[in-house]
């Protein structure tokens, strides 16, 4: 234990054992209250311990403004052999292309996914409810008040993302910089 | 300067999830970025693929329809020798067509991307043990070694008295006898009695079989009278002959 340059300010340290009993993803808000701080301090103390987590086991993943702790994306395939768990379903390129959608958009209305992908994607959309990666946030103003849908917690995890944020952006390239026509070609 | 479009590239055997996958590979395909010009140039393979889609499903086939009718419209105008008029604020359905097929290229991207994260299996777990319950703490201030020590002195002086483990304790013996001379005792103080006040507080059903076996014995010998009014009620029981304190029953059971 060599913990003389421990990085960790007290309120990271204390965010960490926090999050360790949290049986559900905790706001900020929950967390500064426990302490008697404000929230600008929760957040960095949970960039500190963030930062720190980065080499070690465990993530913190971010969703909705809420934290919680995961296990490292690297290890699954040790945690599925260590829980006795099955591997896990493996989604089409149709599925994934519709969540990938959701992420950018949310909260979406499916008639706006379907105008992305240009067809139907009711069934889509009700196959990755029933998987629990996206879910219902709420409804759209405007004729017939359509659901909004969001993504999960579920869904970070299922691809080891630790928050929205750490998708690919999403940057558009405009008419005249498309030359990379290219990369996708297999 | 744009590359010859593959004439011969048979367009029925891959499926595709949308038109906008179909549109997208053609363009692709034939190595044309996406641009109102190339979509006029594949406008043609781009029917004719749609043409060859005969086992697909109403609902399918409206989604491809629509993007067809659009790809003839634009290329029509492409052929025009003048842009058509439009409008203020009217939408080139050209633009919109590119447009909407870049942005739909690059949810494909990403959606790659997220097929590569979930083939690499890359997912997360939360714990799955649920956070301790912790009970309410104990108060042990103010308790000392010696007050465990006295407790446990305490306690154990209680079991003293026990016998040792490994003791047969039997079933307490009542007998006939016994009960005989409860009966015998009862009627000489108190000059009568019923069934029921001979009996225990919760008498045990051994208890009430041999107190009745005792009254029947003394009922046999002269010795007491019993009436019984209804059915299941109370036995009263009157002596016949005085009790003597003290007096011996030969008894054929005990």
């Amino acid at each position: 234990m060599t913990d003389s340059e421990n990085p960790l300010t007290p309120t990271a340290i204390r965010l960490e054992a926090m999050l360790f009993v949290a049986a559900e993803p905790v706001a900020p808000t929950q967390l500064a209250a426990a302490l008697e701080t404000t929230t600008t301090e929760v957040e960095q103390g949970l960039r500190a311990l963030e930062e720190s987590l980065a080499t070690r086991g465990l993530r913190l993943q971010r969703h909705a403004g809420r934290v919680q702790l995961t296990t490292a994306p690297e290890f699954a395939a040790l945690i599925e052999r260590f829980l006795g768990l099955e591997a896990t379903t493996r989604l089409s390129r149709a599925a994934l292309e519709t969540l990938s959608i959701i992420a950018y958009q949310q909260p979406v209305t499916r008639p706006q996914v379907d105008a992305v992908r240009g067809v139907n994607s009711d069934g889509m959309m009700k196959s990755l409810l029933s998987k629990a990666l996206i879910q219902e946030t709420g409804r759209a103003d405007g004729p017939g008040r359509p659901i909004l849908y969001s993504t999960t917690p579920e869904f970070l995890q299922h691809f080891g993302i630790n928050s929205i944020q750490d998708l690919p952006p999403l940057e558009l390239p405009t008419e005249a910089e498309t030359q990379d026509v290219s990369l996708l070609k297999g | 300067m744009l590359p010859t479009i593959q004439t011969s590239y048979n367009v029925a055997i891959p499926v595709y999830e949308g038109p906008l996958a179909l549109l997208l590979d053609l363009i692709e395909r034939a190595e044309l970025d996406i641009t109102v010009i190339s979509l006029a140039q594949v406008t043609d393979q781009y029917l004719t693929y749609v043409r060859a889609l005969e086992k697909v499903t109403p609902d399918e086939i409206s989604s491809f329809l629509v993007i067809a009718s659009k790809l003839i419209q634009i290329k029509s105008e492409a052929l025009l020798p003048r842009p058509p008029v439009r409008e203020v604020g009217e939408a080139d359905p050209a633009e919109d067509l590119a447009r909407q097929l870049r942005l739909y290229k690059r949810y494909k991207e990403i959606g790659g991307w997220l097929e590569e994260r979930q083939h690499q299996n890359l997912r997360t777990f939360l714990r799955v043990a649920p956070p301790p319950k912790v009970e309410a703490k104990l108060d042990l201030s103010g308790i000392s070694l010696a007050d465990l020590l006295d407790a446990a002195e305490r306690t154990l002086a209680a079991e003293k008295e026990k016998q040792a483990l490994g003791t047969v304790i039997s079933a307490p013996k009542v007998t006939i006898r016994e009960k005989i001379e409860l009966i015998s005792t009862r009627l000489r103080v108190e000059h009568g009695a019923t069934f029921r006040t001979l009996l225990g507080e919760k008498p045990t059903r051994l208890e009430i079989v041999v107190t009745f076996l005792a009254l029947l014995e003394l009922v046999k010998r002269y010795r007491v009278q019993a009436q019984q009014e209804t059915l299941f009620s109370d036995i009263a029981i009157q002596p016949l002959e005085e009790f003597r304190e003290g007096e011996e029953f030969d008894l054929e059971f005990e």
